[in-house]
């Protein structure tokens, strides 16, 4: 009984800090993991079975995943066209060695700091989406680039977490040990995409089920089998509920599934922020406040240095590329859900609290920068 | 033909520009996933940011969809309806106390085989006949719905309405 009440405490709290943010503008994760971090064991230690929370925050990062796999589509990537691939590259060239540098200078060790490059690359979609909404931007025509270069970033970060885990789950460190495991992860990859190509449209005239509650009960046994198979065979869950979403979204039932899977992520999702939270501890934050502050800046001016460059070379008003440089700035959902994996391979230290506060300051942040450009064109 | 521009606005939905080169500026008009519509005004050389804002619903958008196509029509007062199908059309008719069909049967006056035109309907008070069969009575105040061709529709209404 004492179990449901704290569950009931959690959502309370959450579906209170998450009012909060909209409230006041801001993204709903940061409040998430501050409410997790307020009652878990560092903070009120109000939680004293977490197995349930962690569960269902296994489920949120499952369904975050599986969103990505059903939105993404490499036809799509290839028809927004040179420009796109561009912006993408440039972003993918500064800020992904960027953070792997960070790490270094840090003194974390090698692993630790492939994870920081990915934590540090990865822009927070959702966060950046909704301002664009808010700020009256979508029909700006650089709009277009700062949405089709989180796709390319949102492709590379997939495989770029399947190879990671491959690495992080490696029996041992010896070069054959992690080639191996890298390979069979990607192999696990290949015949993913190889289905969703080929069998597609088969698999979804074999889910057009009428009953809409056998339609969902079936689609989370897929989706909990698959990841659970990845769990097992040592690649993420979360890359086999991506690869899953990678079928669907072959399937004439995208719009659908959609449609009645969106409340289930939006709960299992807050779960997972939550938990996220739970982990953290406060006082570890003056472990990492030196590199926080060292951080936060470069990865600021990081985006906005690509961001601009990618407006430049394709062509954008000045304004416009300013508009993309700083429209990046964003971190996110996908930055902790890379930090989880890092913290579930054990590669713990500093990187939990670290990328906590990291996206704390940057979701903050970045939909405040968005405005600079505003700023400074209309004071001229 | 001026072109309209489409692109993906991934995780949102989709936009479509149209340019007015003539008069420098440009229209986008935003459809959210989510069925929400948004119209874009950029002024002269769209310039940063855009000058207007219009933010509408699903059914908003329809009927304002509807009345910029010039389709949008709703009259005051229905006197005739007709539907016109190709070649064929559908009139609704009303039985005045002096028809000579009042009171007779279909299949009496042979209507059909007179006039070419089919009686498909009869609308008596709030209970409807669909696909009267020639032994059903005519009654005034009936409202009668009849298909035929352009030509052979004045036949029917000749005979539905003569006097004496």
């Amino acid at each position: 009984m004492e179990e449901l009440l704290e569950i009931g405490v959690a959502f309370l709290l959450v579906a209170i800090g998450g009012l909060l943010a909209v409230k006041l503008r801001q993204s709903v994760i940061p409040a998430y993991i501050l409410c997790g971090m307020a009652i878990g064991p560092y903070g009120f230690n109000f939680i004293s079975n977490p197995g349930i929370i962690e569960f269902m925050s296994k489920l949120g990062v499952i369904f975050l995943l599986f969103f990505l796999g059903l939105e993404f589509s490499v036809g799509r990537l290839m028809r927004a066209g040179k420009p796109i691939i561009s912006s993408g590259i440039l972003d993918l060239a500064i800020n992904l060695p960027m953070g792997y540098l960070l790490g270094i200078a840090f003194g974390w060790s090698q692993m630790e700091s492939l994870f920081l490059a990915g934590i540090v690359y990865v822009s927070g979609s959702g966060i950046i989406t909704k301002s664009l909404t808010d700020l009256r931007r979508l029909a700006n025509p650089e709009t277009e680039l700062v949405l089709g270069t989180m796709i390319f970033e949102d492709i590379f970060i997939a495989i770029f977490l399947a190879v990671l885990s491959g690495i992080s789950l490696a029996e041992n460190a010896s070069m054959a040990s992690i080639s191996l495991s890298v390979i069979k992860s990607i192999s696990f990859c290949l015949v993913f995409i190889v289905i969703a190509r080929r069998y597609g449209r088969r698999i979804g005239e074999i889910i057009e089920i009428e009953s809409d509650e056998l339609f969902v009960i079936f689609l989370f046994s897929m989706l909990l089998l698959v990841a659970g198979v990845a769990d097992m065979i040592g690649i993420s869950a979360a890359v086999g509920a991506f690869l899953i979403g990678l079928v669907f979204a072959e399937t004439a039932h995208v719009g659908k599934i959609e449609e009645k899977i969106t409340s289930f992520r939006d709960v299992f999702a807050s779960m997972f922020f939550f938990a996220f939270g739970m982990t953290i501890n406060f006082w570890a934050f003056g472990d990492v406040w030196l590199a926080l502050l060292i951080a936060v800046p470069l990865s600021i001016v990081g985006k906005v240095f690509s961001g601009g460059m990618a407006g430049k070379i394709n062509g954008f008003s000045r304004r416009a590329s300013l508009n993309i440089g700083f429209g990046s700035v964003a971190r996110g959902e996908f930055s902790i859900i890379i930090s989880n994996i890092a913290m579930g391979a054990a590669y713990l230290a500093p990187i939990g609290a670290f990328t906590a506060a990291y996206v704390l300051i940057l979701a903050i942040l970045g939909p405040i920068l968005m405005k600079v450009p505003d700023v400074i064109y209309d004071r001229l | 033909m001026r072109e309209i521009k489409e692109a993906d606005l991934p995780g949102v939905g989709r936009k479509y520009t149209l340019e007015r080169t003539e008069t420098g500026n440009k229209l986008v008009v935003i459809v959210h996933n989510d069925g929400k519509r948004e119209l874009y005004c950029f002024g002269d050389g769209n310039e940063l940011p855009c000058s207007a804002v219009i933010e509408l619903n699903d059914v908003e958008s329809r009927e304002i969809g509807a009345i910029l196509a010039g389709v949008y029509f709703k009259p005051k007062i229905v006197k005739d309806l007709e539907a016109v199908l190709s070649e064929l059309v559908i009139k609704w008719y009303k039985l005045p106390k002096t028809s000579p069909v009042v009171n007779k049967c279909i299949g009496e006056k042979k209507i059909r085989r007179r006039t070419g035109v089919s009686i498909i309907a009869i609308i008596r008070g709030s209970e409807s006949i669909p696909n009267p069969t020639p032994d059903v009575y005519l009654r005034e105040g009936d409202t009668i719905v009849a298909i035929g061709t352009e030509e052979k529709l004045p036949a029917f209404e000749e005979l539905i309405f003569e006097t004496g």
